[in-house]
């Protein structure tokens, strides 16, 4: 009997140790997280690489940097000037140039110049911006010649009267008429008219206005704004990848040198805050549009480092689109209202702007409004400041994703190039940005957000159906202009 | 944030692609630097039947965890269209622990960041953040597989969210709810007649339980697979896991499989929008992503279609002046799939012109085949793309495991390196033949509104 109870007190504690084995999970706890979600990420420093650079008699900037780990090289560069040098006469020609230029050369007709590309695998595009035109292209090893032949076909021989001229010109004509049954182009058309009244800023959106001026783009036309803007003193050439940097640059001066600079001076015009556009509400009436697109914003310049660096680290916490920012806690995650919402400074030469996005079901549109508003005030009236933990996590988070995005030294190189070239910076800036964003204070960061914040200011463009929205701001008693679409 | 990523899976199509034309690059370039980067990782398994695949790469101290479940839209039934993406946004709403928001907050504290994707064919959860916080992924994922806690309440609001997203992005755009109406027609009564996102209706009625039920059957450790890449050994992300998943129950997931069904002529669909330029969206039916003869429909599509020196682009765009633009892509699933090429006319009166160009063109590949230089520069495209794939070689694993998912085999790609390197203008003809036929596809006509 006393057998049979020790074998029954065996079996039974093995089937306990047993049961005990095989259901010992982890016991999710409050205190595991916390513990597991300790960290303080180190403050990065990025070795800023090694660049030879060069400048030819003609004013063209070289950068240079090899890497042999992979067989390619990849170009990239920018001609100064861009839209900024438009006026409303000739608004858009910049973009319809490279176009043309995009589309052949004097040698090369479109089908040659497309062979060419894909039988040697050799990309090479330009585009337009506000304040240059930048080309960008890639080739292996072995096609690396192809690739500086055909940058130098497309920059110097374009063929502005080739027949090719006139299709894009058409399908110019289709894509715009295309865009303005687009709620987000008529959002962009009826915002950037508004805060960039008449400054060339706002011509890449009018979509009225680059349709009146299709007819300027006359060969003629096109080769003179050439001539102004296409130049090598305004040109900046960044090499990156598997060459010998000796032997690059003998090329690209052999290609290069001789081609003739200008020394054309550029106005370029300076944007003035209509303070007109202060708290008004723009509605565009689009009949089939089921969402409501809100855009908010106004005129925003903040010349001053630390100023920017404070406000754009508040504004990350306020509506830096994740789902932790303030505006997104509120709007989404307890009232459902949105699924996305964001906010961003851009920060421009002439002139930059503040500016909130979100899309709402129509019949909310003024509760999002509201809301947004709301979330605004909060900080600015001290009732939810941002704290010294907001800031901890903003920074702990930049100072692994900082490491993270520049991992590849051309993407490194290129940003150092560009606040060099076009920030007036020095080589070194994005380490001295790290560092003054790594001391800023809850003090600091809520002073220049609520410096530069300003709710009055907001002009607000809505595009959606008129039915659903208008009345909710009669109701409010909020005057709305309203456009209807043609 | 959570939305579902429509061009993943194009991406990570085109990678494979890309490595598919190496072994011709090979031939090519026997001299050479190129080379099949050697994507070594470490796999392990479970006893539940959890797998795990590990990438190391210790360049710099960040860590990438992401769990796939192998469950997607095609595994929806009707009625519950929409129900995986559903469930993946609820996934972040907490657990029997984790109160709402806690998860993105964690993961923002260690300097991290998350997301969620919902694709055809599965559903993925993913973290990066500073390896020395590894363990938080895990804990998070394991956590959220098996206590997940939404209240009612929480539920109805977050479902309010998903159907803003998808009239966001699906009845707001003139192109994509028409093409989801096209779509629905071409696959009617099988998984593929519905969108990742589901229908309206559907995500209206799907309730709690509903939800329960779904969590239950797919969120188990037999139907799901971890990838880690990034500063961690293998023995140190298996410990890990076997630490949080391993007493995890296993359970066996039935997944349904489908054929399409038979069709005799041609679907036509007609839909008025507010477009001032016409589309022209054609559906024809493939088989399994896996089928020897998709490299072949690759080579097809970017010959008649994708690239600058395409015959459509050159006769219809550059020399007829009819076409604005056209592209072609395929699906790649386990179950079967779909070709999908869309051509814009510059105008509604030339809609018949360039639906007759394009079938003149496909008929003239049929009848004359196509020219040598044309599959080279196929080749040549690819092999560059694969040259600079490389610069992010972190992709790669998102494929090895795509591939394990789908077909069971890790290391597919090395097998389409031999397929593509064989393709011949003849299968290109046979594919033309057996798969673009007028009478088994699916034409939409999109036109402006009057």
């Amino acid at each position: 009997m006393r057998k049979k109870l020790f074998v029954i007190l065996i079996i039974t504690s093995l089937l306990i140790t047993f049961t005990i084995h095989t259901s010992a999970e982890v016991d999710f706890t409050q205190e595991l997280y916390s513990k597991l979600s300790e960290n303080t990420n180190p403050i990065p420093y990025l070795d800023i690489p090694n660049y030879n650079s060069a400048v030819f008699h003609n004013g063209l900037k070289i950068y240079l940097l090899e890497d042999h780990s992979l067989p390619y090289i990849d170009i990239k560069g920018y001609i100064k000037g861009g839209r900024i040098l438009e006026n409303e006469d000739n608004a858009g020609i910049t973009d319809f140039m490279t176009a043309v230029m995009n589309t052949g050369t004097q040698n090369y007709g479109e089908k040659e110049l497309n062979r060419f590309k894909e039988l040697n695998a050799v990309d090479l595009n330009l585009s337009s911006s506000d304040h240059y035109i930048s080309f960008s292209g890639n080739a292996l090893t072995s096609e690396k010649n192809k690739l500086i032949f055909l940058l130098k076909e497309i920059l110097l021989r374009p063929n502005f009267a080739a027949e090719y001229r006139s299709r894009l010109l058409a399908e110019r004509e289709r894509n715009i008429q295309q865009s303005k049954t687009r709620q987000n182009s008529l959002l962009e058309m009826y915002f950037f008219k508004n805060i960039y009244l008449g400054h060339p800023y706002s011509y890449a959106h009018d979509l009225d206005l680059l349709l009146d001026n299709l007819d300027y783009y006359t060969p003629e036309n096109l080769k003179k704004y050439y001539d102004k803007t296409v130049r090598p003193n305004k040109t900046i050439m960044i090499l990156y990848g598997d060459f010998d940097s000796k032997k690059m640059l003998k090329k690209l001066h052999k290609e290069f040198s001789s081609w003739k600079n200008s020394s054309e001076f550029w106005k370029q015009p300076t944007v003035t805050a209509e303070e007109s556009n202060y708290g008004k509400v723009i509605l565009i009436n689009k009949e089939d549009a089921t969402q409501a697109k809100i855009k908010m914003g106004y005129n925003l310049d903040i010349r001053y480092f630390k100023d920017r660096i404070a406000f754009t680290l508040g504004n990350e916490i306020f509506g830096g689109g994740d789902l932790t920012s303030r505006l997104s806690k509120n709007l989404r995650a307890e009232k459902g209202l949105v699924y996305n919402i964001y906010s961003k400074y851009v920060d421009k030469k002439a002139g930059g702007y503040y500016i909130l996005n979100t899309s709402v079901k129509p019949e909310k549109t003024y509760l999002a409004v509201e809301s947004i508003n709301k979330e605004i005030e909060k900080i600015i009236q001290g009732k939810e400041q941002i704290t010294e933990d907001d800031i901890f996590e903003i920074v702990n988070r930049r100072n692994v994703f900082f490491p993270k995005s520049y991992r590849r030294k051309e993407d490194l190189l290129q940003s150092v190039i560009f606040n060099i070239e076009f920030k007036e910076r020095d080589k070194n800036y994005i380490n001295k940005f790290i560092q003054a964003y790594n001391i800023l204070s809850a003090e600091d960061v809520n002073k220049y957000f609520e410096k530069y914040i300003y709710p009055g200011r907001f002009l607000t463009v809505i595009v959606g159906k008129k039915e659903d929205i208008l009345p909710q701001f009669e109701e409010n008693s909020i005057s709305v202009e309203v456009i209807e679409i043609d | 944030m959570k939305k579902i990523n429509k061009n993943l899976f194009i991406i990570f199509t085109f990678i494979l692609i890309s490595f598919i034309i190496i072994s011709a690059v090979q031939a090519e370039n026997a001299d050479s630097d190129l080379f099949i980067p050697e994507v070594d990782y470490k796999y392990y398994s479970l006893d539940n039947g959890l797998e795990l695949f590990v990438f190391e790469d210790h360049k710099v101290p960040i860590v990438n965890f992401s769990i796939y479940y192998d469950v997607g839209s095609i595994d929806e039934k009707k009625g519950l269209t929409g129900i995986s993406h559903l469930l993946e946004h609820l996934m972040f709403l907490g657990t029997d622990t984790l109160n709402k928001g806690q998860i993105s907050e964690m993961i923002k504290d260690v300097g991290g960041s998350e997301n969620a994707s919902t694709a055809h064919w599965r559903t993925k959860y993913y973290e990066t953040l500073p390896s020395s916080n590894l363990e938080l992924a895990v804990a998070i994922e394991a956590d959220r597989m098996r206590n997940l806690n939404i209240s009612e309440k929480e539920f109805q609001r977050e479902k309010e969210v998903v159907i803003q997203e998808r009239r966001m992005y699906i009845e707001n755009d003139a192109f994509s709810s028409a093409v989801e109406e096209i779509n629905a027609a071409a696959f009617k009564n099988t998984p593929l007649e519905h969108g990742i996102i589901g229908w309206k209706e559907d995500l209206e009625q799907i309730t709690l339980d509903d939800i329960y039920n779904y969590y239950e059957n797919y969120y188990v450790p037999s139907n799901a697979v971890i990838s880690i890449s990034g500063d961690v050994t293998g023995e140190k992300a298996y410990q890990l896991v076997k630490k949080y998943f391993g007493d995890y129950e296993s359970k066996k997931v039935k997944k349904a499989k489908f054929k399409f069904p038979e069709q005799k002529e041609e679907k036509v669909v007609k839909i008025r929008k507010v477009t001032r330029v016409p589309y022209i969206v054609m559906f024809y039916k493939l088989p399994s992503g896996d089928n020897p003869d998709m490299e072949a429909v690759d080579f097809l599509h970017n010959i008649l279609i994708n690239n600058s020196t395409s015959r459509i682009i050159e006769e219809l765009k550059q020399k007829q002046n009819i076409l604005l633009d056209a592209n072609a892509y395929r699906t790649s699933l386990s179950v079967p799939n779909f070709s999908r090429i869309v051509l814009i006319p510059n105008s509604e009166i030339n809609i018949e012109k360039v639906v007759q160009g394009f079938e003149k063109e496909l008929q003239k590949i049929i009848e004359n085949g196509v020219s040598e230089e044309e599959i080279k520069i196929m080749k040549k495209g690819m092999t560059k793309n694969l040259i600079l794939a490389q610069k992010n070689i972190s992709n790669f694993s998102d494929m090895i495991i795509g591939d394990y998912i789908k077909y069971g085999r890790p290391e597919f790609y090395r097998e389409k390196i031999e397929r593509i390197n064989s393709v011949t203008e003849a299968d290109i003809i046979d594919a033309a033949k057996k798969y673009f036929n007028k009478s088994s596809r699916t034409i939409g006509y999109i036109m402006p509104k009057k």
